[in-house]
């Protein structure tokens, strides 16, 4: 941990690294008791995607460690180095000792870095990014933890310079410090941005795609996850909202609860609409969210992707980590 | 509205601000712009929405009504409303002022008859200081100061007018005799006509006018009196005391004494009696009580001791002007200044023995040689040519001429006389107090021709034997016989006929007295740079020497600077106190050469008469405006009260509309605002 905290010293002691976020100096990321709760955790995989000797999973092939997993009996072109001979004495059979092989995982990480995600609804909940980079740095500290190889790729448009390959946990501090300093990249394009991504991975992986998931419909996402699936990623869409997004009303701050015009600034665009947001209106926006919301549920089962919804009011060290603990992420 | 007049009535077109502050209203506001990650779901919610019409109903609102309310008045203000006196409080005046101040300064206005006890000066002074302040931007003030001569002040701008202020505050009475129609011409020519003029008299009233001055005025004049409060309420006739005349003159028959004559008057309706009191060089020397009637003077007459050098004459009786009360003399100056003459002469020898012996004379020598003329960078007071004409341009000195050449002199001749006497004499002449030219015989003299600008002073029967002229605006003195043949040198009239000739062409430069108020210009000698002046209160005023400004004398026609020829003098004008001034002459590097005194008398036979001149007020009520001012000047100007209630409206109207902001935003922040 003496790794950790000299880092999130500096980053605290800062006085120019504005938040920008009501012109409040920017949290750590992380904190003590959050990484020492992050340090018990692994990465769980559904399916057998480890690769390599350096990690801690067990893995189903068997070789020549010294940890006894199992006897088979020997067959031709078994190494006869591994006959254990006192059985054989025993027995009167030719056995050969297998042992257990530890493996790592390839954890890929696309994080959005769009101006959508630079967003809060009010200065006492993080923005989207901010609390997007916490849940990257959360999965992304396990992997490292456990020897698992990591590489994060924020996007905007398009693929921003990425953090790894990264394996070992001398890379803990490098990783955070990465996330410290991403910035919002402007629009973004997911599926352009996943295509880029794939087409220079031939090895799949666990990939971790961390958005809002605003970029695109959900039907041109699901064309992108059917992809992943054929090439055998096993996907896991981590999907960041804020609660005014789904809760329209609050923005009814007229005299006497009467709704007052507005006009309505995309961050990313700079278009603008004004509207009044009559009861009506939020009726409309509230039922076009749920469509949205249920469509992207429908392609992730579809797809058989993890679909995981974060809400930047929940309190992360705890709702979270037990939110990806129930869902088999991570053990 | 009865009494209210637009004078800019095109200020109505303002009026126009009304339909467009309602238009404003009836605008949609543009709200607060707030940020949002996507428009796609509000662009779905918010597809039949209506808010394209640009304009609506015009919200009947306090904010609007106040707007309303403030154009209106501002409009109102732009026509320049103006109210009749009887609403002149609440505004300022429509047209710029001019104001002139005519501020008598005269003696009598030291009288301390006032209800404040102050002088009459002060009094008018600070009467004259109110009228001044109460002028604003634009006005224009003119304060003439009435003396013996006429000062004028003048402000155009804020800024003169502060100054003006501070002049007036401390500005000291001229004194002397104020010439009030000379006054009034000159504020005729000051008027301005496209103001409106306004000439304010602050005076005592002792002053005479003539009338038809006042009548081609051409603005009426407002009197402001002041003064007149009796000091004894018991006796209000009981008027001013004065001495109003001191002279002293050789007794007859004993030229070492003199005899003084005082006049004292009661300027009152009562009688009084008055004690006298005569001091010598400060110590008393005689005592007297004078009942003088109603208006009545009594003319005094002392022997005065033969060496006094200074007078004083006190009336003890208590009067509103004491500063008249008493009146001195000088007697004799204490002067110890030289007296620089240029003899040019082959036989100097009685002339320059007559002349060495004048009090502080130092002679210098010269002979005739035909190229005479006064060495450069010296000057002498008196310059002496014997049986020699002057150059052509002569020395600016005094001038004494003995026996100059018949043929080619300055003066023409007719012929000569022989053995010539004198059978004529000039009575009362100064040149001959004390000469005794009995027995005395000329020889051969010139007869002079005189012009009517010499007068003859001795003459014989054939023509002049000593003359008055004036060489180049020089005065000279010519003695027209010749010295080496007349047997005058051997008499006792000689030195003293001498002397009376310096005496005469350099007078002592200092009068015994002054009236007060009056000028001193005085003639110093050659070798002083400077004067000092030092009043009775102690105050010095050094004064640089300049050309006598009486002198007159032509450019030269070479183009010569004629500063150099001419006499040199200093100008004193600061005598407003009475008492006795010390004078002293300063050389270049301030070292003093000598000096003398002089007395300034306040008491006057017109400016002790403390009483107003009853004709004066009827007399400057004919005085009446001939401009027409072009809007009426009994107006007052009300745009200031609208457009202050504006502001009050207009910060009322700013109040109401950024404190419910205020209050919003201490409110928590609404919901979908983002960071940008």
């Amino acid at each position: 941990m003496r790794l950790v905290a000299p880092f999130m010293r500096r980053r605290a002691a800062d006085p120019n690294r504005l938040a920008g976020e009501g012109g409040e100096v920017a949290p750590p990321l992380f904190d003590e008791a959050l990484l020492a709760r992050l340090r018990r955790l692994v990465l769980l995989s559904r399916e057998t995607l480890a690769e390599g000797l350096a990690g801690e999973h067990r893995s189903r092939r068997r070789g020549a460690s010294p940890e006894f997993a199992d006897f088979k009996s020997y067959s031709q072109g078994d190494d006869f180095r591994r006959i254990d001979w006192s059985t054989y004495a025993r027995l009167d059979g030719l056995f050969v000792r297998l042992s257990e092989v530890t493996t790592e995982f390839d954890v890929h990480i696309l994080l959005d870095a769009s101006n959508s995600m630079d967003w809060r609804s009010r200065p006492d909940v993080p923005t989207k990014f901010t609390y997007a980079r916490r849940a990257v740095g959360a999965m992304s500290y396990v992997a490292l933890w456990h020897f698992d190889r990591v590489a994060i790729a924020p996007f905007g448009e398009a693929l921003a310079p990425r953090f790894g390959p990264a394996q070992g946990r001398a890379r803990v501090v490098p990783m955070l410090r990465y996330l410290e300093n991403l910035t919002p990249l402007g629009p973004t394009n997911l599926p352009t941005a996943l295509a880029t991504y794939l087409s220079a991975r031939r090895r799949p992986g666990i990939l971790l795609i961390v958005s809002d998931l605003l970029s695109g419909e959900p039907n041109a996402i699901s064309n992108s996850l059917r992809d992943l699936r054929q090439r055998g990623w096993q996907t896991i869409v981590v999907h960041v909202l804020d609660e005014a997004e789904l809760a329209p009303e609050l923005l009814n701050d007229g005299p006497k609860g009467r709704p007052r015009p507005a006009e309505l600034v995309e961050v990313e665009t700079g278009e603008r609409l004004r509207l009044t947001p009559t009861d009506f209106v939020l009726d409309r926006y509230r039922t076009a969210v749920a469509q949205w919301l249920e469509d992207i549920e429908r392609v992730c089962a579809a797809e058989q992707v993890d679909y995981l919804r974060l809400m930047t009011d929940w309190p992360f060290e705890t709702l979270v980590l037990r939110l990806l603990h129930e869902r088999g992420l991570v053990a | 509205m009865s009494g209210l007049e637009l004078l800019v009535p095109l200020g109505l077109v303002a009026l126009l601000g009304l339909p467009v502050v309602v238009l404003l209203h009836m605008r949609h506001t543009t709200p607060d712009p707030r940020p949002v990650p996507t428009l796609r779901f509000w662009q779905a919610a918010a597809q039949e929405q209506t808010e394209r019409a640009r304009f609506r109903r015009p919200p009947l609102s306090l904010l609007l009504l106040l707007q309303l309310l403030i154009v209106a008045l501002l409009a109102f203000g732009l026509t320049r409303p103006a109210a009749a006196r009887t609403w002149a409080g609440l505004g300022l005046r429509t047209e710029p002022r001019h104001v002139i101040v005519l501020l008598d300064g005269s003696t009598s206005m030291a009288a301390l008859d006032t209800p404040t006890g102050s002088s009459r000066f002060e009094t008018a002074r600070a009467a004259a200081l109110e009228r001044v302040r109460d002028l604003r931007e634009g006005d224009v003030a003119t304060v003439v100061l009435l003396g013996t001569g006429v000062t004028t002040m003048e402000s155009t701008n804020a800024g003169d007018l502060v100054a003006l202020q501070r002049r007036l505050a401390t500005l000291r009475a001229p004194g002397g005799r104020a010439n009030l129609t000379s006054a009034l011409a000159l504020t005729r020519d000051l008027l301005l006509p496209h103001l409106d003029d306004q000439v304010v008299l602050i005076t005592d009233g002792a002053l005479t006018v003539d009338p038809a001055v006042v009548a081609t005025l051409g603005a009426p004049v407002e009197l402001v009196q002041v003064g007149g409060i009796p000091l004894d309420p018991e006796q209000p006739g009981a008027g001013n005391v004065a001495i109003t005349e001191l002279s002293a003159r050789a007794a007859p028959g004993n030229p070492e004494q003199r005899d003084l004559f005082a006049r004292v008057a009661n300027f009152g309706d009562l009688a009084v009696v008055a004690p006298v009191v005569v001091k010598v060089d400060g110590i008393e020397f005689a005592r007297q009580e004078e009942t003088l009637p109603p208006g009545g003077t009594a003319k005094l007459s002392w022997t005065l001791p033969p060496d006094a050098s200074a007078v004083t004459v006190v009336s003890e009786t208590p009067d509103p002007l004491p500063a008249d009360d008493q009146a001195s003399l000088i007697l004799r100056q204490e002067s110890d200044l030289s007296l620089k003459i240029l003899l040019v002469s082959d036989l100097p020898g009685p002339l320059q023995r007559a002349l060495e012996v004048l009090p502080g004379a130092e002679v210098t020598t010269e002979p005739t040689d035909g190229t005479v003329v006064q060495p450069a960078g010296e000057a002498y007071d008196l310059v002496v040519y014997d049986n020699v004409s002057p150059p052509a341009a002569p020395p600016g000195s005094a001038l004494l001429l003995v026996h100059p050449p018949a043929q080619g002199g300055p003066f023409p001749t007719r012929g000569a006389m022989t053995e010539a006497a004198a059978v004529r004499f000039g009575a009362h002449d100064p040149l001959l107090e004390g000469v005794d030219l009995a027995g005395v015989t000329f020889g051969e003299t010139p007869v002079y021709v005189l012009d009517g600008t010499q007068s003859e002073v001795v003459g014989a029967e054939g023509g002049p034997l000593i003359f008055r002229a004036e060489l180049n605006d020089r005065p000279t003195v010519v003695l027209g016989f010749d010295i080496a043949q007349t047997n005058l040198p051997q008499r006792v009239a000689f030195p003293i006929l001498i002397a009376n000739v310096a005496a005469q062409l350099v007078p002592s430069p200092l009068p015994p007295a002054l009236p007060l108020g009056d000028p001193l210009v005085y003639r110093p000698s050659a070798d002083a740079a400077s004067v000092r002046v030092t009043s009775p209160d102690g105050n010095e005023v050094d004064l640089s020497l300049a050309v006598d400004p009486t002198e007159d004398a032509p450019i030269p026609a070479d183009g010569a600077a004629p500063d150099q020829d001419r006499l040199r003098a200093v100008s004193f004008a600061d005598t407003g106190q009475p008492g006795q001034y010390q004078v002293a002459e300063l050389d270049a590097v301030g070292d003093e050469l000598g000096g003398g005194r002089f007395v300034v008398n306040a008491g006057h036979p017109l400016e002790s008469d403390l009483r107003p001149n009853p004709d004066l007020p009827a007399i400057l009520a004919t005085a009446r405006g001939t401009s027409t001012p072009s809007v009426p000047t009994n107006l007052a100007d009300l745009w200031p009260v609208l457009v202050a209630a504006a502001l009050v409206l207009l910060a009322l109207e700013w109040l109401m509309a950024t404190i419910p902001r205020r209050r919003r935003s201490l409110l928590p922040r609404p919901a979908l605002t983002g960071r940008s």
